[in-house]
């Protein structure tokens, strides 16, 4: 079975999918194979918590956040083939998103200002790929991957935003898209073969 | 006078009870006072017979202490007892009890209590499509109903009392495999189960059961009950089973459990008040549905099942129906001050499926599907400083 997990609209079951979680973000369309579990939680109002624990493989896991000082966390774990989207909108919010085992994929978009984004995929024979979007003022996030044939995606719009990528392993790509005011330094750590896409812009809201 | 009066009933009970040796008789008892006693045993009746025990006037204080039995035996019995206090609320202490024994076919036994009353039925094994249905009200009223045959029914109806006790437990079978139909379940996931089971919170049993919103299927167990601090538990354990337990008022505890479930097993739960327990625990080798509806503050749901898979579990806490004053009616309303709210649910087999919907704040919701592969669990949670964890 082929699973598809469009990226730009977080696709959610139905009962959980809000207008609220219908975001903006590159829409971007995986595919894996196997049918796992399914575990889809979706928050509204302020400082929730959501935390997802898939152990088994072949998992999709959905988190949907609407409201500040929210946190939430999916781990996935096993045999890989695993599916993770998490959507926050609000400030002051915290996701995280682990995953082993290889063949994972992951999408992470926050919207507002002050959140904290990180993905940590390790991969085993397959390689993962990760989407992180942020789009609001003083948000951070941070990417690794480990393993070969990781691909990593990291769009950050706003002001005073900082990242960090950091791949190991032969094979990788990175693409990184910043457009805003005060951009940071980059911190993308790669060692093996690599492919590393770099785009800094100024200020599209007249320069903060 | 009320020796002589009692003596006469006593003599007229000995008389009917001679006489319903043969088939398809009748005994009537009627007794007027306290501290009586009426039994009748139909045991060797070949069936078709009717027992009707009516102890206390209704009106008056002094009708307690009494009790009644019933036995009967063969097929196409009715008992029917009937012991008032008087109006609810003037009796104070533990008074009428009454006991009903019942063996055969499509045998039934009303039982109607006004007062502190206890009521104890049994439809024993080897027995087919038998109905109980006890109606109680008052305080500390307890109920048990035991039916160990085919196509059973139970019904306990316990309103307007505190520390109320109704108890089921049925380990027959149903009478094969029945096929849903989507009018079945009228809830929110019209999902096909047979499921609905509603009687609050005024439907009085006599009159009302079969014009209310209660639908049963081959096996059915139903307890309703209004006030505060009552036990509502139903055990059943034989397949194809159906229980329901409406709960209103505060501090109640409903618990259902089912194992066997061949086909599969249904259990509905719903409370409407403040700090109520549901608890809901299937097992067996069919595909269960259970279902809670909780509204009110401080509530805990707890949903287990470990059956062959394919099971499914609802949570809802935090809704009322849209007319606010019927439980179990479909489309429920999303209400807005429920804080507190716990609920926990553990699946353990494979394609299990489970929703989890709160609404308020401080709720929590907690999700084990880790057993096996290919399960789903949605949780949704409208409000501030919940909790919601899945695992699988």
């Amino acid at each position: 079975m082929i699973r598809w997990l469009i990226i730009g609209a977080l696709t959610l079951t139905p009962a959980v999918a809000g207008s609220a979680w219908a975001q903006s973000a590159p829409a971007v369309a995986i595919d894996q194979i196997g049918d796992g579990s399914q575990a889809a939680i979706a928050q509204t109002g302020d400082q929730n918590s959501a935390t997802v624990d898939q152990s088994q493989g072949h998992g999709d896991a959905t988190i949907a956040q609407d409201g500040d000082g929210n946190t939430a966390s999916i781990t996935q774990s096993g045999s890989g083939f695993g599916l993770a989207a998490l959507a926050q909108t609000g400030s002051d919010n915290l996701a995280s998103l682990a995953q082993d085992g290889g063949d994972n994929s992951a999408v992470l978009s926050q919207t507002g200002s002050g959140n904290q984004a990180s993905i940590a995929q390790q991969a085993a024979t397959h390689g993962d790929s990760a989407v992180v979007s942020q789009t609001g003022q003083s948000n951070t996030a941070s990417l690794s991957q480990s393993g070969d044939n990781n691909n990593a995606i990291e769009t950050q719009v706003g002001s005073a935003d900082s990242e960090s990528i950091v791949q190991t392993g032969a094979n990788n790509q990175a693409t990184y898209t910043q457009v805003g005011n005060n951009l940071p330094n980059l911190a993308i750590v790669q060692s093996g073969g690599m492919n590393v896409t770099v785009l800094q812009t100024g200020s599209p809201f007249g320069g903060h | 006078m009320k020796k002589l009066l009692l003596g006469a009933v006593s003599a007229m009970a000995l008389l009917t009870a001679g006489s319903a040796f043969a088939a398809g008789n009748d005994a009537t008892v009627d007794q007027i006072g306290n501290s009586g006693s009426a039994t009748v045993d139909q045991t060797n009746s070949s069936g078709d017979g009717v027992v009707t025990i009516t102890q206390g006037t209704g009106t008056g204080v002094n009708d307690f202490y009494n009790t009644a039995s019933a036995t009967q035996g063969g097929s196409g019995n009715e008992a029917t007892i009937t012991q008032s206090q008087g109006t609810f609320g003037v009796a104070t202490n533990p008074s009428n009890t009454s006991n009903s024994d019942q063996e055969g076919a499509n045998g039934v036994i009303d039982v109607l209590q006004v007062g502190n009353s206890g009521s104890g039925i049994l439809q024993q094994s080897g027995s087919s499509a038998e109905h109980a249905y006890v109606s109680q009200q008052g305080n500390g009223d307890a109920s048990t109903i035991i039916q160990a045959g085919v196509q059973e029914l139970a019904v306990v109806n316990q309103e307007g009392g505190v520390s109320n006790n109704g108890s089921i437990s049925q380990s027959g079978t149903g009478n094969g495999v029945y096929t849903p139909v989507a009018a079945d379940e009228v809830g929110p996931n019209g999902n096909g189960y047979l499921s609905r089971g509603e009687n609050l919170p005024s439907d009085t049993l006599l009159a009302t059961l079969f014009s209310g919103n209660t639908d049963f299927g081959p096996v059915g167990a139903v307890v309703d009950q209004i006030g505060s601090d009552n036990i509502g538990g139903i055990t059943q354990g034989g397949y194809q089973n159906f229980a329901a337990v409406s709960q209103q008022g505060d501090s109640n505890f409903g618990v259902t459990t089912q194992n066997g479930g061949v086909y599969y097993s249904v259990a509905d739960m719903y409370q409407a008040g403040n700090s109520n327990v549901a608890s809901l625990a299937q097992t067996g080798s069919g595909a269960n549905y259970s279902v809670a509806y909780q509204n009110g503050n401080d509530n805990q749901a707890y949903a287990t099942q470990t059956g062959a898979g394919n099971d499914v579990s609802n949570i809802y806490q935090g809704f009322q129906p849209v007319d606010g004053y019927t439980l179990g009616e479909p489309y429920l309303a999303q209400t807005a001050t429920d804080s507190n709210d716990f609920a926990d649910v553990t699946q353990g087999n494979s394609g299990e499926t489970s929703t989890v919907n709160q609404t308020g704040n401080s709720n929590q919701a907690w999700v084990n599907q880790s057993a096996q592969a290919n399960a789903t669990s949605n949780v949704i949670q409208s409000g501030s400083s919940n909790w919601a964890v899945v695992k699988q």
